[in-house]
């Protein structure tokens, strides 16, 4: 049932002192047989100390929280140190994972730049097929052996010694012709280059780095399926 | 105040607070809001309230938010003497604690609120704490005029006449003169707010107990 705001004017003036004799007189009556009158007095007289202690409570659990985030007693996620040790190793570690993994997908680590040194599958390979077949002085080399043969789907790995002083070319071409197949600027130092597998058709090719004069030949055959 | 022994034998499991507060000590502590108390407190009860929210099947409590709750609760039951110190500062936490999530968990299940543990009569308050949360929020929602005028008629902002009995309540017409309007304009539009209030609360859980309960308006 709605409470009438003019029932409320009338207990104020009755707080007040305010109503005359008849007024007073049928106001008690009122509250003798009228039950939600009389639940309404009593609400009335009781919202002042009801509003106090509303507020008041609001004011209490405002200190309690600032009291607990500012002694740092609540809200700790891990709620002792070794908790807190053992996530702070797990975190370091997926961080370790993710940083390497991506390092790793851009090539940003020096030896994992497959163009300019071997894997351990391509060393191998190149020891079954190349390895040093050329010692002007004992230790300059060319690799893979004069005459390797390889196969289409076979990653190559050219290796020569090391000129520091200047770029040079990286030179394939066919053999015994003048028409070159691939040909890549080398930077001062590096001594190696990887050919991925089908990057030249299978054939008869010589390479060479600087001197042409150093020329080698290999041999690339088709893939048997 | 307070020593921390660790257990040699399972040392990586958490210290052991064990406590040099005596109840008098914490009971005032919580009287005058003692940020050390009320921080201690919090560390030596959130293990037992994050065991015992574990346990409602269903339902997921904030342990945190729930031993935070508890607190505001026992300091006003403190301040305004409900607590009597039949049970010890700890028991009695712990007990508001449980009435908290009980009565959340009933409120979802099919679990009565007279299933109520015995024990926990002494602090089974919920209503009460809901009704202040009901008035604030009731109140905080009303415009300023009306949040004006109800702080002039009762005096909320005048600390000294709140204090004196004979005077408990402003006149109309003072607020009249204070807000510049007249004096039955003034009488209306009090009534108008009060209304308000009284609408929100007046069939609010518990709110009949406590109005026979002789503890207010008296």
């Amino acid at each position: 049932m709605e409470t009438d705001p003019k029932d409320i004017e009338l207990i104020e003036r009755f707080l007040d002192n305010k109503l005359s004799e008849q007024e007073s007189s049928d106001f008690f009556k009122r509250l003798n047989e009228d039950r939600e009158f009389t639940k309404l007095v009593a609400l009335r007289n009781a919202l002042p100390d009801l509003l106090m202690d509303a507020d008041n409570y609001q004011k209490i659990r405002e200190e309690v929280k600032s009291t607990l985030n500012l002694q740092g007693g609540k809200r700790a996620f891990f709620h002792n140190p070794a908790q807190m040790a053992l996530a702070a190793v797990v975190l370091l570690l997926i961080a370790t994972v993710v940083i390497l993994f991506v390092a790793n997908e851009h090539e940003i680590f020096p030896f994992n730049k497959t163009e300019n040194l071997a894997s351990q599958n391509d060393t191998l390979m190149i020891q079954k097929k190349g390895g040093p077949d050329f010692k002007a002085s004992k230790d300059i080399y060319y690799s893979p052996l004069n005459g390797a043969v390889f196969s289409s789907s076979d990653k190559i790995i050219f290796r020569w010694k090391p000129a520091h002083d200047s770029t040079f070319q990286f030179v394939i071409f066919q053999k015994d012709q003048p028409v070159i197949v691939y040909q890549k600027k080398m930077n001062p130092g590096q001594d190696s280059i990887m050919l991925p597998p089908g990057t030249i058709k299978p054939g008869d090719y010589q390479w060479s780095v600087g001197d042409k004069n150093t020329k080698r030949t290999f041999f690339i055959k088709p893939t048997v399926r | 105040m307070k020593i921390i022994l660790t257990n040699f034998v399972t040392k990586f499991k958490k210290p052991v607070l064990i406590e040099k507060f005596s109840e008098e000590e914490l009971v005032k502590g919580l009287e005058h809001g003692d940020g050390k108390i009320i921080s201690f407190l919090y560390k030596r009860n959130i293990p037992a309230i994050r065991k015992m929210t574990s346990h409602y099947p269903n339902m997921i409590f904030e342990a945190e938010d729930v031993l935070q709750e508890g607190m505001t609760r026992m300091i006003m039951n403190v301040r305004s003497g409900k607590f009597q110190g039949r049970s010890s500062v700890h028991s009695y936490l712990y007990s508001i604690c449980r009435n908290i999530c009980f009565k959340q968990y009933a409120a979802v299940t099919t679990i009565s609120m007279n299933d109520w543990v015995p024990e926990l009569a002494e602090v089974n308050d919920s209503n009460y704490f809901d009704l202040l949360q009901l008035v604030f929020e009731t109140k905080d929602r009303l415009d300023e005029k009306c949040v004006e005028i109800i702080d002039l008629r009762f005096r909320f902002k005048d600390k000294q006449a709140s204090t004196s009995a004979d005077s408990k309540l402003m006149d109309f017409e003072q607020i009249a003169l204070l807000i510049g309007i007249k004096g039955d304009n003034a009488r209306q539009r009090f009534s108008r707010c009060l209304e308000k209030l009284i609408s929100a609360v007046k069939n609010a859980p518990g709110i009949d107990d406590l109005l026979t309960s002789g503890s207010y308006g008296n």
